[in-house]
């Protein structure tokens, strides 16, 4: 599983990390549940390919030469489709009558546009269903950026709290006894349908309790995965690795995803630092390599080096100071990826796999 | 430039309207800029709000820590002269709008501290988001700022926050709620009062990706009304030197002797080829560019002054 910051080119190191492996697996699957687009465009499929079948895809032999995945080795990258799998839980769960019903409803036709409540829900159901099915023997999990990262680890005592949540119940005609369970008799008035009728609407209410109800069904089997994946993530086959830029703002974001991995007791097994930038050589000790070059443009070049020489000496302090945290204290793997000037997209991933192995 | 610079700050280059949207996927440096601009603005003698949507989670705002605070509060506290913040929180917001609807307030308590509804208004889609709209909403109507900045969160999330009122309005078309999303729509959509900023970097996919961004903007009817392309390195070089370089480069690597510096130039050229290829690609969308420089401190370390936004 692959976490950080925003802009930290997680979805690259995600890449990269799948790239790399086909040399030690036979089946390698990357996924992102991140609706960015990068992914695809990574390995060169159009990201609406992706998304309409749901479904990974294998990567061509061409892509892969370009890549420099193993001979033999097959690289397969997926991108979740929300609505996709929504879909199937609910062929699974549901009675045709059941599922029409609902799908009638003006509430599950506007749910699924409304992307960021219902991804992280259904990027469980995805990914489990990948483990459970066998067809891979190593899995790159792209998770969304820090903050979303948060709630997707999250999300199984989120859900878990939602389904239990006694509010769920108004809309669960058959159970009338739910108002003595709440504190008092004023907040079971306060919660009783007149007044939800009243702010909502008779039509948007109406199709509410349809909608809960209908959804209700689901519960049972959504609570069972919820508990089987909160102790998911702490499972020997699981390695999570954070990944983050000597930026301030995407170190901010790394110290904050290794604090919340550690509180959750999620055991933290490698730090990545991307886009490292490298010092560059003085323009003036170069004579010999820019002989013929007027000394004013070399004079030029020097202070137009000086913003990236800034850049590297910042890095490599920073650099320093993970290491040291990540690695000689945390006890975790550390590694650096250079700032890729490759104009090449492939070559990209390719130059990280090696340095990755 | 203002050569009247003696008598005062020189105004602002950047046309700030009443809401500024700062938007801009993550690490492009959206929430220092945002708050270059509230001091900017601040400075310039207007009553400014430095707002900012909570993280639920408990993080110490990266916003809030560059002015000596873990969190802003939940009501507008003062940063500086003419400078306030705000934290907008779901639980406000709906505590406020139900208690505009319930007319009740201890009603309105006690709804929202029940267990039970607090894990449905936090686990439920869309209840959440609705509970900033609603507490930026109030902030709205009260007039107290002439300008309000307020930093989103990064890409996807805020499309979807954007998206938000329409998809509501759909769902629930009359009613208290659906009053509160179209005064809350008609701020927002209109380009005399709101701006929508984004965020970017001179780099590939971040120029991609903004320009994503600005069309699903557009889309979701709110008026873009410029890119901040930031980190922009400082170019010395005329178009003449520039193929200088370049002729002088293709040289190098042709008899081969070259070595690190042969390579470096390389990369410099890579660097400056990223840049006019982001200016080209931002400014062929047709809207203003204005550029800030690369900064080396940390927000909170960060002499205001020394950062300057220029019009591209």
């Amino acid at each position: 599983m692959v976490c950080g910051g925003g802009g930290v080119g997680k979805t690259t190191v995600a890449a990269s990390l799948g790239v790399a492996a086909t040399r030690f697996r036979k089946r390698v699957l990357v996924v992102t549940i991140d609706p960015s687009k990068r992914l695809a465009e990574a390995f060169g499929f159009t990201q609406s390919a992706l998304e309409t079948g749901g479904e990974p895809l294998k990567l061509s032999d061409e892509v892969k030469h370009k890549l420099g995945v193993a001979d033999g080795a097959e690289l397969s990258v997926g991108i979740l489709n929300p609505k996709y799998v929504l879909d199937q839980i609910l062929d699974q769960v549901l009675t045709d009558e059941q599922r029409d019903r609902l799908k009638r409803t003006t509430l599950y036709s506007q749910m699924s546009q409304m992307v960021y409540g219902l991804q992280e829900y259904t990027a469980y159901e995805w990914v489990t269903r990948m483990l459970k099915d066998g067809a891979y023997d190593f899995i790159v999990l792209d998770t969304p950026p820090a903050a979303h990262a948060k709630d997707f680890f999250n999300v199984p005592e989120k859900v878990k709290h939602l389904m239990e949540s006694r509010v769920f119940q108004i809309f669960m005609p058959k159970k009338r006894s739910w108002a003595r369970a709440i504190v008092g008799q004023t907040v079971g008035q306060a919660l009783s349908f007149s007044w939800l009728e009243k702010l909502l609407g008779a039509k948007i209410y109406n199709e509410s309790r349809t909608f809960f109800e209908i959804f209700s069904v689901m519960r049972g089997r959504i609570l069972e995965r919820c508990e089987w994946l909160a102790r998911f993530f702490t499972q020997s086959e699981v390695a999570v690795v954070a990944v983050g830029t000597p930026e301030s703002s995407a170190q901010f974001e790394l110290e904050g995803v290794t604090d919340f991995l550690k509180q959750k007791g999620i055991p933290l097994q490698g730090v990545i630092l991307n886009q490292v930038e490298r010092i560059p050589p003085a323009a003036e000790t170069s004579n010999t390599p820019l002989e013929g070059l007027p000394p004013e443009l070399i004079a030029k070049l020097k202070r137009f080096r000086e913003n990236q020489l800034q850049r590297a000496e910042r890095a490599f302090q920073v650099v320093e100071r993970c290491r040291r945290r990540y690695a000689t204290e945390g006890g975790a793997d550390f590694l650096t990826l250079p700032m890729s000037y490759a104009s090449e997209g492939f070559d990209i991933l390719k130059e990280n796999a090696d340095r990755i192995v | 430039m203002n050569e009247n610079s003696s008598t005062g700050p020189h105004p602002l280059v950047l046309d700030l309207k009443r809401i500024n949207l700062m938007t801009g996927k993550g690490g492009v440096g959206r929430t220092t800029l945002a708050a270059t601009l509230a001091r900017a603005s601040a400075e310039r003698g207007k009553r400014t709000l430095l707002a900012e949507i909570e993280d639920e989670s408990g993080w110490d705002s990266q916003l809030a820590r560059g002015f000596g605070f873990k969190h802003f509060g939940v009501e507008p506290q003062p940063l500086l002269k003419n400078l306030d913040g705000l934290r907008l929180s779901a639980f406000v917001g709906q505590e406020k709008f139900l208690n505009s609807f319930l007319k009740v307030s201890a009603l309105t308590r006690m709804i929202l501290n029940h267990q039970g509804v607090k894990w449905f208004l936090d686990g439920a889609p869309a209840f959440r988001e609705m509970g900033h709209f609603f507490h930026l909403l109030l902030q709205l109507r009260k007039k107290e700022y002439e300008t309000i900045i307020l930093d989103l969160p990064a890409t996807g999330h805020f499309v979807g926050l954007a998206r938000l009122p329409g998809i509501l309005l759909k769902m629930i078309p009359f009613g208290p709620i659906a009053e509160g999303l179209k005064e809350g729509q008609h701020y927002i959509y209109d380009s005399d009062q709101t701006a929508a900023w984004v965020v970017t970097l001179p780099q590939v996919l971040p120029v991609s990706e903004s320009i994503e961004l600005k069309n699903a903007l557009q889309r979701e009817n709110i008026p873009v009304a410029g890119f901040l392309l930031n980190r922009v390195p400082p170019n010395p070089f005329t178009d003449d030197e520039e193929r200088m370089l370049e002729e002088f480069s293709r040289n190098h690597s042709q008899n081969q002797s070259g070595g690190t510096h042969g390579a470096q130039l390389k990369v410099d050229l890579e660097r400056l080829r990223r840049l006019h290829e982001a200016r080209a690609r931002l400014r062929a969308e047709g809207l203003p560019i204005w550029t800030a420089p690369e900064v080396f401190q940390p927000l909170e370390e960060l002499d205001f002054a020394e950062r300057v936004v220029r019009r591209d």
